[in-house]
């Protein structure tokens, strides 16, 4: 070893070299190791050195041995269950004197009205052969599918299907929220595929910042909301929609 | 259809059916489970645009973020 330093380094170096080999006995690795062990602070190393009979020397080396082992498994222990991001959950239980009361929806099960929509049904299926009819008396199951072409026609070409719905004018007889009339103005509408025009009693709106949205115990009351709807199960169209209310 | 004030209604979906000549009485139960936000979950209660755009057709009502309808609309978007 101290020749290859001798070859590359400069004169000066070869005699510290020199010195150092000297100093340093012949297992040299040995030595550094134990002294390490006698000035670590690790307990089981030092007693490992510092032991004069082998079975001092077992004893601290099986010790150390057994609690390394049980240092390593509670520290892998720690990280796995770092690493398996526990989540804590918070259960409270909270009195709510006064709370909102639910929005309610309401449709008619038929999306259209057969009276409103034959004429002009019929008048769309003939000009575009979609369903030839022989007798013109009979409603046949060919122009009640023609329904939907029809409809999807007209909001294609941007015209209004909204007299075809059921309207709350017509299905609504009477509403009570509370012991407290509400009429069809206290509805906000939407249309939907299945059910043509629906309404909805209650729900929050932009204007209001839900300040006009019920409390159950609104008028004294526990939350009670009464409608009574007029279905006209006799407007709905043959085929597609048999008495039902929604 | 019993639904929350900001919940918009899916009545093709939950709706349930009333026969006529008949009445009817609907109970309720409200339950509520708040999930934490990121960094805790991937949960959101933003309104992606093309939600407010389907919020729109239900004139001047104000609801809220739903992940059902979320659904709906990437079922409809990418089908």
């Amino acid at each position: 070893m101290s020749k290859t330093l001798s070859n590359g380094l400069p004169t000066v170096i070869p005699t510290i070299g020199e010195v150092r080999t000297s100093e340093a006995p012949k297992p040299r690795r040995r030595s550094i190791v134990r002294e390490f062990a006698l000035n670590a602070s690790i307990h089981g190393l030092l007693g490992i050195a510092r032991s004069q009979s082998k079975h001092n020397c077992l004893f601290w080396t099986i010790a150390f041995l057994i609690f390394t082992g049980t240092m390593i498994y509670f520290v892998t222990e720690t990280i796995k269950s770092y690493f398996e991001y526990a989540t804590t959950t918070s259960v409270s239980i909270v009195v709510e004197r006064t709370q909102t009361f639910p929005a309610v929806t309401f449709c008619n099960y038929a999306p259209v009205r057969y009276d409103r929509i034959i004429e002009p049904l019929l008048n769309y299926t003939n000009s575009t052969n979609l369903a030839l009819i022989n007798d013109s008396s009979a409603f046949t199951l060919q122009q009640a599918y023609a329904l939907g072409a029809y409809l999807s026609y007209m909001l294609g070409t941007n015209n209004s299907i909204d007299e075809y719905y059921f309207s709350i004018d017509t299905m609504l007889i009477s509403c009570s929220y509370n012991d407290q009339t509400c009429t069809a103005n206290d509805f906000s509408s939407f249309l939907s595929s299945q059910h043509g025009r629906c309404y909805t009693f209650n729900g929050k709106t932009k204007d209001s910042n839900g300040s006009d949205v019920r409390l159950t115990n609104g008028n004294g009351g526990t939350g009670n909301l009464q409608l009574r709807l007029y279905a006209q199960s006799h407007l709905y169209v043959p085929y597609i929609s048999d008495g039902l209310f929604h | 259809m019993i639904h929350d004030n900001t919940e918009l209604p899916q009545i093709d979906i939950a709706g349930i059916y009333l026969a006529p000549g008949r009445r009817h009485k609907l109970g309720y139960k409200k339950q509520i489970a708040y999930f934490l936000p990121s960094p805790y979950t991937d949960c959101t209660d933003e309104i992606p645009p093309v939600m407010q755009a389907m919020f729109n057709q239900y004139g001047d009502a104000d609801y809220a973020y739903s992940q059902s309808i979320c659904y709906i609309i990437c079922t409809q978007t990418y089908m």
